[in-house]
């Protein structure tokens, strides 16, 4: 009762859930309806300002822009979702272990977190791009190994809290070996604080996935992305500005609404957690 | 109580033995071609725990009373010595061999807000040893248990459903207790289980480890800071310091006639509910760390003499069942 | 020298106005100690933050709190804070999170006195460790250039008493001074207060849950229960004859005290329940729910004061017919 009250007066909090939620209906809406065939190249329209072709024109190759920005927030959002999944699942399993194994694991898990972390991720995916060529696969590999140390971090020193704790202790008595520990006691109280790293990393990962885009190793044509449409618009930047102020303002959007939830969960969590202690 | 209970006669063999019990943290070496230096927690406790009986073991913080609890309950590896449950060394066993004796001791901790899983009902955190059982107690026997773990500690059976917020501090702790009694343990280990607790609060728990003691037949270890708490409940005591003890007997003796300078400190140290008794007291020195060699506490002691820098006393017997680690006795 | 009438504290909830401390009285002469003793939900932490206009911003005091005839409810926090710390010290009970980590204990005692006083930096160094030498830390003019992560508890706490003393407040308000320290320190620190009272001619006002320490160090005690006081007078008078059911209940309830079947084995009283939370308390007597001897008249109104022999006081209607 309480909880759905704070949750219903934080602003922030409600702002970015409905820009997330807009935006993650305008990506499912795309996937089965949108106002023409993003795919479909009609040259009279070339270039046309908003409301002459469409809602918000059209791009170089007449398509409707507007079905292009639908169906690119899907293009991005779920690969920045695989890649932040990906990224999370490996990152946590290695966290959570290296808070239960203490020592030479721990160290190990780590310092490769360290490297990983130091290799800049755009260069790793244009290395990925080199090996497997470039590939919503690409763009989620490069994505999600970049997200591994961070998750591992955030989620080893979150694990290594709950290990101090009594119950931990208790559970340990109880015959419950570093695997159950953390099945049970472990993941269950630092799942709050993983959801809204996750949120964070998810506007992070549209960014990146917008930038792969941009340098054309993601999401290859004739599949739509904001990243590349950006890219596109660079060279009629002059003659039509709303091809790159449009998917530049999606991006910015979705970044922003996703950073908002996430800082507001982390407000609601947060004092919960502390009143726990 | 006086007689066989305040001096545990040799009947039957004792529930718990621990021998040269130690336990040892190697620190930081202070230059890299120092040797490495050693924090001593616990540094060679001999302990004897009879049957039914409730033990207390009281020290200031830092002396390694909870260590010595986590050792006893196999918890923390130990750097050396043996501890004996019911004739088996704990520290020997295989990991799956221990995890089958685990069900014949339990522990209850300091800070009821921390021992239980804020995420879990009471039924799963109670039932959490369970697992110990070789029948697994399943389905209905294990909701028999719980309700039955939580009547015997003042709780009701409904009370499985909720979860711990909804509890104050001493009901959290009556939580607590019940988990550690669902396997029918004959040995509860309390590290502090009252002193995060209201006065009037705790008095109900230690009267309920009183109870326990009788219906149950439990025997108790319990680790406190708390003197008066230790009177009110121990039948025998050991007073522990920097990681040894200096002094055990009966309470009601050690009380009466502390032997040791510590415990003497101690004592008079503990400020007095009544006004009528309010005392002036000797000028107390501060805590030292223990010096490298000799009596740990003779940077402390008001009697200390060159023996006392040079050489550690050991634990002689200066009484029956009383034992004293001081050169000046 | 301080008089508190008519105390409240209460706090804006969005269900509406919440009471957390209600009807406090209590006077203070200089050189004497006042102990207020409660369990914890009591108030007597919320208490002490309005004696010091520390309380948090939802809460709200009302009554009148006269520090030597001057009102300090009401007061603008820019007039507070000139009082705080001049004429009001204030010790806390973690001695290590009430220091600054990152400035030497010398720094910090002559921080207030530079500050209030306008004392030059050499002046109010010396006085610093004038201070350090009082509260008996060993070697002071050494330990001056100390951070506090280098003194154990007890020295932290002493160091946390020399703040409050650095501009010789009339007053020292000290909430739960001891309940972080071990038993050989609590005993020094008690023995430290009671010698700067006596020689300083202070009042001061000591706050703790624990009998012994009130008992020890107080001249007078206020027992709070459920955000109000039930019971007031000497120390002696309350400690050798508690008048309120609760208060006798608490001490019966404490190992080591006077009146408790000593001895292992023995079981203690208890008082059945738990100290309700604000909101949750009964209307009349705030014990009702958990008195062995309430009547119907009990949560008809609050108790109003009964006086007893030599200055004790009971809110306790009952107070004749209590066996």
């Amino acid at each position: 009762m309480t909880a759905l009250r704070t949750v219903v007066r934080h602003p922030t909090l409600n702002l970015g859930g409905l820009v997330t939620l807009l935006l993650l209906g305008t990506a499912v809406v795309s996937q089965v309806w949108t106002p023409a065939s993003p795919t479909q190249i009609q040259i009279t329209q070339r270039l046309a300002p908003p409301l002459q072709a469409g809602l918000l024109g059209a791009d170089h190759f007449g398509r409707d822009l507007t079905s292009l920005l639908m169906v690119g927030a899907w293009n991005s959002l779920s690969i920045a979702f695989v890649a932040v999944l990906l990224g999370m699942a490996g990152g946590v399993l290695l966290g959570t272990l290296a808070a239960a194994w203490r020592g030479w694991a721990e160290e190990v898990v780590m310092r490769l977190a360290d490297v990983t972390f130091a290799f800049p991720a755009v260069l790793s995916a244009i290395m990925i791009a080199a090996l497997i060529g470039p590939g919503a696969t690409t763009a989620v590999i490069a994505i999600g190994v970049f997200n591994i140390p961070v998750f591992a971090r955030v989620s080893r020193a979150a694990a290594l809290q709950v290990w101090e704790r009594d119950f931990v202790l208790a559970a340990r008595s109880a015959g419950k070996g570093p695997v159950l520990i953390t099945l049970h006691h472990v993941l269950p109280n630092i799942a709050g604080l993983l959801v809204v790293q996750a949120t964070i990393q998810l506007a992070l990962a549209i960014l990146a996935e917008a930038g792969l885009s941009f340098l054309g190793v993601g999401m290859p044509p004739p599949h739509p992305s904001w990243g590349r449409m950006l890219s596109d618009a660079q060279t009629y930047l002059s003659q039509a500005p709303h091809l790159a102020i449009l998917p530049g303002l999606a991006i910015a959007l979705a970044v922003l609404g996703l950073n908002m939830l996430g800082d507001g969960l982390r407000d609601i969590i947060d004092p919960k957690l502390r009143r726990k202690r | 109580m006086s007689g066989p209970a305040a001096m545990p006669s040799g009947t039957g063999a004792p529930l718990l033995v621990a021998e040269g019990l130690a336990r040892h943290h190697p620190l930081a070496r202070p230059h890299p071609f120092a040797e490495r230096p050693v924090f001593k927690a616990v540094d060679g406790v001999d302990l004897t725990l009879e049957r039914g009986e409730i033990f207390g073991v009281v020290g200031e913080s830092g002396c390694g009373k909870s260590t010595l609890a986590r050792l006893l309950m196999a918890l923390e590896p130990a750097t050396a010595g043996r501890v004996l449950f019911e004739g088996e060394d704990l520290l020997s066993l295989s990991p799956a061999a221990l995890r089958r004796r685990r069900r014949g001791f339990q522990m209850v901790f300091q800070d009821p807000y921390g021992s239980l899983d804020p995420r879990l009902s009471v039924a799963r955190i109670v039932a959490e040893p369970l697992r110990l059982l070789a029948d697994g107690a399943e389905g209905r026997s294990r909701r028999d248990r719980v309700s039955e773990s939580l009547q015997a500690v003042g709780l009701q059976a409904s009370d499985a459903r909720k979860y711990p917020h909804e509890f104050s501090g001493g009901q959290r702790q009556r939580i607590a207790i019940a988990r550690a009694l669902i396997t029918r343990p004959s040995l509860i280990v309390a590290d502090e289980p009252v002193s995060a607790l209201d006065v009037s609060v705790q008095a109900q728990v230690l009267n309920l480890l009183l109870d326990l003691q009788e219906s149950h037949g439990l025997t108790h270890l319990l680790i406190s800071h708390n003197l008066a708490v230790v009177e009110q409940v121990c039948q025998r005591l050991a007073v522990m310091y920097l990681g040894r003890f200096v002094e055990t007997g009966p309470t009601a003796e050690l009380f009466k006639a502390p032997a040791h300078p510590y415990t003497r400190l101690l004592l008079e140290a503990v400020p007095s509910p009544d006004p009528a008794r309010r005392r002036s007291r000797r000028p107390i020195a501060d805590p030292a760390p223990a010096p490298a060699g000799g009596c740990p506490f003779q940077p402390r002691c008001p009697l200390a003499v060159a023996r006392c820098r040079s050489e550690a006393p050991e634990l002689r017997t200066i009484a029956p069942g009383r034992q004293v680690a001081c050169h000046q006795v | 020298m301080l008089e508190v009438r008519n105390l409240s504290v209460g706090i804006a909830t969005p269900s509406g106005p919440l009471a957390l401390v209600e009807e406090v009285d209590f006077r203070l002469e200089a050189g004497r100690t006042l102990g207020i003793v409660g369990e914890s939900g009591s108030g007597k932490s919320m208490l002490a933050l309005a004696l010091m206009g520390l309380l948090p911003p939802a809460a709200r005091a009302s009554g009148s709190i006269r520090l030597e005839g001057d009102e300090l409810i009401g007061l603008p926090e820019a007039a507070l804070c000139r009082i705080r710390g001049k004429r009001i010290g204030m010790i806390f009970q973690e001695p290590m999170t009430a220091l600054n980590p990152a400035m030497t204990v010398g720094e910090q005692i002559a921080e207030g006195v530079q500050w209030h006083e306008n004392l030059g930096r050499r002046a109010a160094r010396a006085r610093a460790l004038d201070l350090l030498q009082r509260v008996g830390i060993p070697e002071a003019a050494r330990r001056l250039d100390d951070y506090p992560h280098q003194m154990s508890g007890g020295q932290r706490q002493r160091v946390g008493i020399a703040i409050a003393l650095a501009c010789r407040p009339r007053l020292l308000i000290a909430d739960e001074p001891t309940t972080a320290l071990d038993v050989t320190v609590q005993a020094q620190i008690l023995d430290l207060l009671r010698e700067l009272v006596a020689e300083m001619g202070m009042g001061l006002i000591l706050i703790s849950h624990d009998l012994g320490v009130i008992a020890e160090t107080a001249d007078d005690t206020l027992v709070m229960y459920a955000g109000m006081p039930v019971e007031t007078g000497s120390s002696a008078a309350i400690f050798a004859r508690p008048a309120h059911p609760y208060t006798r209940g608490l001490f019966l309830a404490m190992p080591g005290h006077a009146g408790v079947p000593a001895g292992a084995g023995q079981r203690l009283q208890t008082i059945p329940g738990s100290v309700p939370e604000p909101g949750r308390r009964p209307s009349g007597c705030r014990f009702a729910d958990r008195c062995a001897y309430v009547i119907e008249a009990c949560r008809a109104a609050v108790p109003p004061w009964e006086p007893l022999p030599g200055g004790q006081q009971a809110r306790c209607i009952r107070l004749e017919e209590l066996p």
